[in-house]
């Protein structure tokens, strides 16, 4: 294993006559806190949805944990590894919190192969769940349906399934999406304290956020990847300054 | 907080099972008995059917092919081997499983309307294959067996309704508590984690289609389990009990009990029984009442009578709001009042069209109304006006209004 949680070489999107990605190269260590950042409409999530299997590259090589992933789709993707919040909130409506974790808990990679633990509850699960739920902070609302808990909440829900999922690598999409800025950094800093050794690729939109989070950050403007290096760098990098910072308002 | 939910499921199955034997136990006569199996058969019918539709969100059109499947199965089963009646019901089940499993791997790739659409087809090419291949499902005249024809049991030829019925029963017990342990499964709650959200649910690393075909053939199972409960009841397979229209009545069943709670469907298929067989016997319009129920339930009440039962429960428990109190008042005096001008309107209605018919008297029911006056037409309008100023009553009571407003939402 070379030590890359994550590397995509040349990895092309079309839908139709639009192209969505174009050659993309990125490679992630394991055990690094990254960022991807650029302007609406650069590929972002398209880029999520490639590297978790849910889209299957027009071209291009995705190797997940040293293994490549072939367009197998996100089952596969997620058995290698790959953990997943999505920009929209995406927990178990129905169910309660704790429901919602222990589904995800059932997944992680020590409990997946006991089939047993289908048919019948498991204290391992429900002891892992339970971490979660503590770690997340929503001890109070265990017993909520999904559907009925606050959207910060249901933010931190959506990271706790990726969490509990036991993902070696989590790809979180604007967690901090639609929050006011001191939500946002209570979310950041939740991310930072539940992912410790874990990978993080993560996309935001908050440049503060981003640069005091991330050891390193690519930046993705209209399906290529402009530059990838250490914050400081990025900040000082001009192609990066005028495509994207500049219209940021840095 | 656990042991209070857990006393309140036994005391739920209690009741279930007590539901289900204490009639037949009081009055074991031919026609109660025969009222009370045809319940017990819908019953798991459907409660298998949430299996799909309340636990895994998959709405199907042709549920009754594998009950009906099962139920041929297990009547050829019977003529050529024979066997203990008791045990038929598990060769029905293996058999809808089967079909169930088949049937699945093709339907499952799908949800949603999709899933629906595949299923209609099937059923409806099964209940083409039951009138056009008469070797296997016997033409018009089914597959008969002749229940007493099996190994007897401990001196019980099951040749009489009442140990008839108590095989029934004890399945139908049997069945409902095996889908009840099986709601309580992991596997159930990741069903209805594919239900909300199969995406989220492929990328933990599930194939939401695998989790659907273990509940489809789950479902097949106790549905071919249900269709044998309807051979020993009858003694005879048809074709029409792998129609749309059986596949209908499950449906309609489930959804005026239910879908969200697990003896919701139950209640469905008690109260369905009861429109078919009981008022049907005094009117003719059963079916519209039927159509009437079904209706004012998808509108007014989605979690359907169980849903009824929960809010009345609220209400009436010590220290309700008054105004909730209010509110669910007005709501059952409204139906109680609705429901007055509908059946006023349809047995008129009725009457009058059946005496042009006939050419006897415009009369109905005890009162002897006379469907040519009125009066019948007078009681009709304003039991309806006044079920709908009580409806608008309902609306003024705030706290519920908010309620009604977030129950759309979700």
């Amino acid at each position: 294993m070379n030590g890359n949680a994550i590397a995509l070489h040349g990895v092309v999107q079309r839908f139709g006559a639009q192209t969505v990605l174009d050659g993309v190269e990125l490679s992630i260590a394991a055990g690094e806190r990254h960022a991807l950042i650029g302007p609406n409409g650069a590929g972002k999530s398209t880029l999520f949805g490639v590297i978790a299997g849910a889209t299957r590259p027009t071209r291009g090589r995705v190797v997940l944990h040293g293994v490549e992933l072939r367009g197998r789709g996100p089952v596969v993707a997620s058995r290698l590894g790959i953990g997943r919040s999505f920009q929209q909130t995406s927990a178990f409506a129905r169910l309660s919190v704790f429901d919602n974790l222990r589904c995800a808990a059932l997944h992680a990679p020590a409990e997946r192969r006991r089939w047993w633990n289908r048919l019948r509850e498991s204290a391992s699960v429900d002891l892992a769940a339970g971490r979660v739920l503590h770690d997340i902070g929503l001890d109070m609302h265990r017993d909520t349906p999904a559907a009925e808990l606050g959207y910060a909440e249901q933010r931190a829900l959506d990271l706790g399934i990726a969490l509990a999922s036991g993902a070696r690598t989590l790809l979180l999409d604007e967690p901090t999406a639609g929050m006011s800025r001191a939500q946002a950094a209570r979310m950041i800093a939740l991310i930072r304290a539940t992912t410790q050794g874990r990978t993080v690729l993560l996309i935001e939109h908050d440049m503060d956020t981003v640069f005091g989070f991330a050891e390193r950050i690519t930046v993705l403007v209209r399906g290529t990847v402009v530059a990838t290096g250490a914050p400081d760098a990025i900040r000082a990098d001009p192609a990066v300054r005028a495509a994207y910072l500049g219209e940021g308002g840095l | 907080m656990r042991s209070r939910m857990l006393a309140a499921g036994l005391a739920r199955g209690a009741l279930f099972a007590a539901c289900v034997a204490l009639p037949a136990w009081l009055w074991p006569h031919g026609a109660v008995l025969g009222y009370l199996a045809q319940t017990a058969a819908l019953v798991v019918l459907a409660l298998s059917y949430n299996l799909q539709l309340g636990t895994t969100g998959l709405l199907s059109f042709g549920h009754a092919a594998f009950a009906g499947l099962g139920a041929f199965a297990a009547a050829h089963w019977f003529n050529h081997f024979g066997g203990p009646l008791p045990l038929l019901p598990l060769v029905g089940g293996m058999a809808g499983a089967g079909f169930g499993f088949a049937a699945g791997l093709l339907a499952t790739r799908r949800s949603g309307t999709a899933f629906a659409m595949i299923t209609l087809g099937l059923g409806e090419c099964v209940a083409a294959a039951a009138w056009s291949v008469p070797a296997w499902f016997g033409g018009i005249g089914g597959v008969p067996i002749d229940r007493a024809s099996g190994t007897p049991w401990g001196g019980w030829h099951f040749g009489a309704p009442v140990q008839a019925y108590t095989v029934i029963a004890a399945w139908c017990i049997a069945s409902a508590w095996a889908m009840h342990v099986l709601t309580r499964m992991p596997l159930a709650r990741l069903a209805n984690a594919v239900r909300d959200n199969p995406a989220r649910v492929a990328a933990l690393g599930t194939d939401p289609r695998r989790v659907r075909l273990a509940m489809v053939t789950c479902a097949s199972f106790f549905a071919g389990v249900a269709g044998t409960l309807t051979l020993i009841d009858v003694e005879i397979a048809t074709p029409d009990s792998v129609s749309m229209a059986r596949s209908a009545t499950v449906l309609i069943a489930a959804v005026i009990g239910g879908t969200g709670t697990f003896f919701g469907p139950a209640a469905g298929a008690a109260v369905l029984t009861l429109l078919s067989i009981v008022v049907a016997g005094v009117s003719r319009a059963w079916a519209l009442y039927l159509g009437v129920l079904f209706v004012a339930i998808v509108v007014a009440a989605p979690r359907g009578i169980a849903g009824i039962v929960q809010a009345l429960a609220q209400a009436s428990r010590r220290g309700a709001p008054a105004a909730e109190r209010w509110r669910v008042l007005c709501a059952v005096a409204a139906c109680v009042f609705w429901g007055v001008a509908i059946v006023c309107a349809a047995e008129l209605g009725y009457a009058w069209r059946f005496a042009q018919d006939d050419g006897a008297g415009f009369a109905f029911g005890a009162w002897r109304i006379d469907a040519d006056t009125p009066a019948g037409w007078a009681v009709a309008c304003s039991a309806a006006g006044i079920g709908t100023l009580l409806w608008g009553w309902r609306a003024r009571f705030a706290p519920g209004g908010q309620a009604g407003k977030r129950e759309d939402v979700r």
